[in-house]
């Protein structure tokens, strides 16, 4: 049974404070947490939670990821627009609510920014006026550490069993596209990681970083494909495809292309259409390399012995796409994807820097690059890595994508009076406008929630917990609208 | 051919002559100022984009130079505090 597309981002923040030697990351972080000004807000109810479980039910696996999941910092907040703030790993971490479709994706995750930049300032207000929090929507420290920006697929549950099992896993098509992708949605990196050959500027902030190409595991050896199985919803009908392979990122069409055209590729492949074969011949050497080369020239062995560049392999997944869409049952909003993809793709493969103004790596590739020359710099300086840095700073007055954009220098997907609704509002036509109906509606009764359920404090009686089994059903005004994929 | 009519003849020869290098004329000057009209147009244009190329220049200055506001005097010592706990 194919079910709607729904699909969430979770983003891990860096943080520094400015002149404040001695303030730890975790220790900031937290206190970020206490100052959220956000009124509609209940505690994170994490009970429920089970992230050690494996796809593949392997319980060497489940020990293995039930060890090397890092207990929580602090679960942290349901926050009135669906969405859930907490830190984790020492990170402040936004998860958005779900959403139908991409460009909601793009707000909800802009809402994140806003949310936790309203922390920001409200801690800032606490601190010594030269002790000023900043927080970093990057993956990378440049000290060998990393943090992610993971993305959540909805998927029926039957469809995600034959993502991983059986003699030829699904999932397996979907590698070649999540390694080339970086072309697209790569967040951009001066230097490398992880003792990699030291590039000038790399595509993809965390390519340096995955070492296995399957695994439970999310803080070491890094797999491709993550087995993380935890629904978050009715198991028996859903279940969540967790991707881990992914750059946070401020262009908002780098945010757009990232979701929308891996949901519909696993459309495609939840209606039984076939992707190309493009299977790579050492996946894990073809991530690196294709991010160490710019001019996305760089050709990866097939396993049958072609050799392709990036943006080929993504042109091959492309053409599928297009022509799935055009047998019909795509949702309504797959022609835009497919029209951009294309489009970013034509462009990539003529002269990448034309899309100076849409893609993150690009943009920021432009902006170090025209800095290095200007300042006759090396490509080690550590300016170029402050303005690496300082390119995610979410302040929207020092930032410099920030600046970019108010300048105009940027393309934008959706409008700011949308993202700044998004703040307060959920996305319409998935379970988060029940759960945040409730929330809100309830006069303070609702003491805890989850994804999938809310406590509700009951008079003379213990709490009820209302489940939320179903991510797909909206309210009642708007059931129906998100889409079925047939 | 009788006098008259040779004398006719002659004078209608004249003013073929006369039309055909009218016409030459004609075309001679409709080509000098389609030359002259392309050449104006080449240079608006040159203007055009240079005028477009100094703009999109100063606006490149105005970026740079605010970004160069935002950065710190020791950019060394902003990236070695930039060290994060490994996350996800």
């Amino acid at each position: 049974m194919a079910v709607s597309p729904v699909c969430g981002l979770e983003t891990e923040y860096g943080l520094i404070v400015d002149a404040g030697a001695g303030c730890s990351q975790e220790a900031t972080a937290l206190a970020l947490l206490r100052h959220c000004p956000v009124a509609a807000r209940v505690p994170w109810d994490s009970g429920a939670e089970a992230p050690g479980r494996d796809a593949r039910d392997d319980p060497h696996a489940m020990a293995a990821g039930a060890e090397a999941a890092a207990p929580g910092c602090d679960a942290g907040y349901l926050l009135g627009n669906g969405a859930r703030l907490y830190v984790d790993c020492g990170h402040p971490e936004y998860s958005t609510p779900e959403c139908a479709e991409p460009v909601a994706l793009v707000r909800a995750d802009r809402a994140g920014e806003l949310v936790l930049e309203r922390c920001r300032r409200e801690l800032n207000r606490f601190l010594p006026v030269d002790q000023v929090v900043r927080l970093i929507k990057n993956n990378v420290d440049y000290q060998g550490h990393s943090y992610a920006c993971h993305e959540n697929y909805l998927v029926d549950a039957g469809f995600y069993r034959g993502l991983f099992g059986g003699p030829a896993p699904l999932l397996s098509q979907l590698v070649p596209f999540l390694v080339s992708r970086i072309v697209v949605c790569g967040a951009g990196k001066v230097g490398s990681d992880n003792g990699r050959t030291a590039p000038t500027f790399q595509i993809s902030q965390r390519a340096d970083f995955f070492e296995e190409l399957l695994g439970l595991q999310t803080t070491s050896r890094r797999p491709i494909v993550n087995t993380r199985d935890e629904p978050h919803c009715d198991p028996a009908r859903f279940r969540r495809l967790h991707v881990i392979i992914g750059d946070s990122n401020m262009a908002q069409v780098s945010t757009y292309l990232k979701v929308g055209t891996l949901q519909l590729l696993l459309a495609m492949l939840e209606e039984g259409a076939s992707l190309p074969d493009l299977t790579l011949a050492d996946p894990l050497a073809a991530l690196p390399a294709i991010s160490h080369d710019p001019t996305c020239r760089q050709r990866v062995e097939l396993s049958d012995g072609r050799r392709l560049s990036a943006v080929e392999i993504q042109l091959a997944f492309a053409d599928a796409a297009q022509r799935f869409a055009g047998r019909g049952g795509a949702p309504s909003w797959a022609g835009e994807v497919i029209e951009r993809w294309g489009t970013v793709l034509h462009k990539l493969a003529d002269e990448p820097r034309q899309l100076a103004s849409t893609l993150d790596w690009v943009i920021k590739l432009d902006l170090v690059d025209r800095w290095r020359q200007r300042k006759r710099l090396a490509w080690s300086a550590a300016e170029l890595r402050e303005i690496d840095i300082r390119y995610h700073d979410i302040d929207r007055e020092a930032g410099i994508f920030y600046h970019l954009e108010s300048a105009g220098a940027v393309d934008r997907i959706t409008a700011e009076d949308a993202i700044l609704r998004a703040v307060e509002d959920p996305p319409s036509a998935t379970r988060a406008a029940v759960r945040s109906g409730l929330l809100r509606g309830a006069g303070g009764r609702v003491i805890a929630g989850s994804w999938g359920a809310l406590l509700r404090r009951e008079d003379g009686g213990p709490p009820r917990r209302l489940e939320l089994a179903d991510p797909t059903l909206g309210p009642p005004a708007t059931a129906g609208t998100a889409e079925p994929r047939r | 051919m009788s006098w008259s009519e040779n004398l006719q003849h002659q004078a209608g020869g004249e003013e073929r002559l006369h039309g055909v290098q009218e016409a030459e004329r004609i075309e001679l000057d409709r080509r000098r100022a389609a030359a002259e009209l392309a050449a104006a147009e080449r240079r608006a244009a040159q203007s055009a984009l240079a005028e477009e190329e100094a703009a999109a220049r100063e606006r490149l200055q105005r970026l740079d130079d605010h970004i160069e506001s935002l950065l710190s005097r020791d950019p060394q010592e902003f990236v070695i505090r930039f060290l994060q706990t490994g996350g996800q």
